[in-house]
């Protein structure tokens, strides 16, 4: 909750590892339009009007996300959104694909929790610049952050920005960061089903990683059904089948990031 | 549940609205959500009434209209009901659909003073 308007709509902070952290130190802006208007007694009677909004409820979003993509185009740089549940494999895959990637591009990370520094401190490991996002009752991340993080990255020029959004399938969804690509990550554990259950999420996304593939022996999880059924919500979705425990098909998801 | 962050953004919206047109108070706004737009109607009422406390729209009274989601699909023409976000044509089966409505998410009108 911003503590100097109560609104409430600026909960989340944004750090570096190891940086230290001060709630509500976020810097953001207030509107202090509180209609000062004098009371007209001799008006007692109703001036109800009808306003017509047309507006878009996500306009807002939009909006930022649309400058987000337009500052990253000017500087080439290729941005893309990692969506899944919390548990799947996302830090674990960024981890091991910075430790084998020959990839020319800087690669710049954001981080997105509801608390804790944990994965911006796990990549930062790696020898990989990252920011936290901390988004506290949040449940997604929003344009208007990313641009924050972004501006306190100071990102080179054609540099790779990865975005782990909040592990959340649902609520992501519907929040445009400004990204090129779009990733929903399924780890097999999760039930081949998901598509199903969560629709949006993959008729949005460009490419479904599949992980854990090292724990097929062990559970049910038909592959042939998964793709099938998120091919249904969405034709043009691309697959990548890896564990970034084994290695196993992680040669295909490097190629591709090599080749961005 | 983001539906609290957008109940906080439609409140934003109709507020700023309000004040553009001189008014401090709503009393009614009226909103357009489709089915696969990706909103639960349900959750969202509950965010409004309890972000919407202390607000212009405090006392409003809400009333939301639901899009059913409709798709054609190009090679048989057959329009068909959408309740997912996308699906293949259930008479031809195939993947060159249209959606028609059903995205919406839109603040209509208010009825201030």
């Amino acid at each position: 909750m911003c503590d100097t308007c109560g609104c409430g709509s600026n909960e989340y902070r944004i750090f570096l590892p190891g940086e230290k952290k001060i709630a509500g130190e976020q810097e953001h802006s207030h509107d202090h339009d509180h209609g000062h208007d004098h009371s007209h007694d001799s008006h007692s009677h109703s001036h109800e009007k009808v306003i017509d909004v047309e507006q878009d409820v996500l306009a807002h979003n939009r909006l930022h996300a649309e400058r987000n993509r337009g500052y990253f185009d000017a500087k080439n740089i290729i941005a893309i959104n990692f969506i899944s549940s919390p548990g799947s494999g996302k830090t674990t895959l960024l981890e091991k694909t910075f430790t084998s990637l020959s990839s020319s591009r800087p690669i710049v990370v954001i981080e997105g929790d509801q608390q804790s520094d944990n994965d911006a401190a796990r990549i930062a490991r790696t020898g990989i610049k990252a920011i936290q996002i901390n988004t506290g009752n949040g449940c997604h991340l929003d344009a208007a952050m990313v641009q924050e993080a972004v501006k306190k990255l100071n990102i080179d020029n054609n540099s790779l920005l990865l975005i782990e959004n909040v592990g959340n399938l649902v609520c992501p969804t519907l929040f445009d960061l400004g990204e090129k690509y779009r990733m929903v990550m399924i780890s097999v554990t999760e039930g081949e089903d998901k598509p199903e259950k969560y629709p949006y999420i993959f008729a949005s996304a460009h490419f479904c990683i599949i992980s854990k593939t090292d724990l097929l022996p062990y559970v049910d999880c038909n592959l042939d059904h998964l793709k099938k059924s998120a091919l249904r919500i969405n034709p043009s979705l691309k697959f990548f089948e890896l564990s970034a425990k084994t290695g196993q098909g992680m040669e295909a998801w490097l190629q591709w990031i090599n080749s961005l | 549940m983001h539906e609290l962050s957008i109940a906080t953004e439609i409140i934003s919206i109709a507020e700023q609205s309000a004040r553009q047109a001189r008014c401090q108070k709503i009393n009614e706004m009226e909103l357009e959500i489709g089915t696969i737009s990706g909103i639960e109607v349900e959750a969202l009422e509950t965010a409004l009434s309890i972000v919407s406390r202390g607000t212009m729209l405090e006392k409003a009274k809400i009333v939301i209209h639901r899009i059913q989601g409709k798709a054609r699909c190009e090679e048989c023409g057959h329009e068909f009901a959408l309740d997912m976000p996308f699906m293949p044509c259930p008479l031809c089966q195939s993947v060159h659909v249209v959606i028609l409505q059903g995205k919406e998410s839109h603040i209509k009108t208010l009825k201030a003073e």
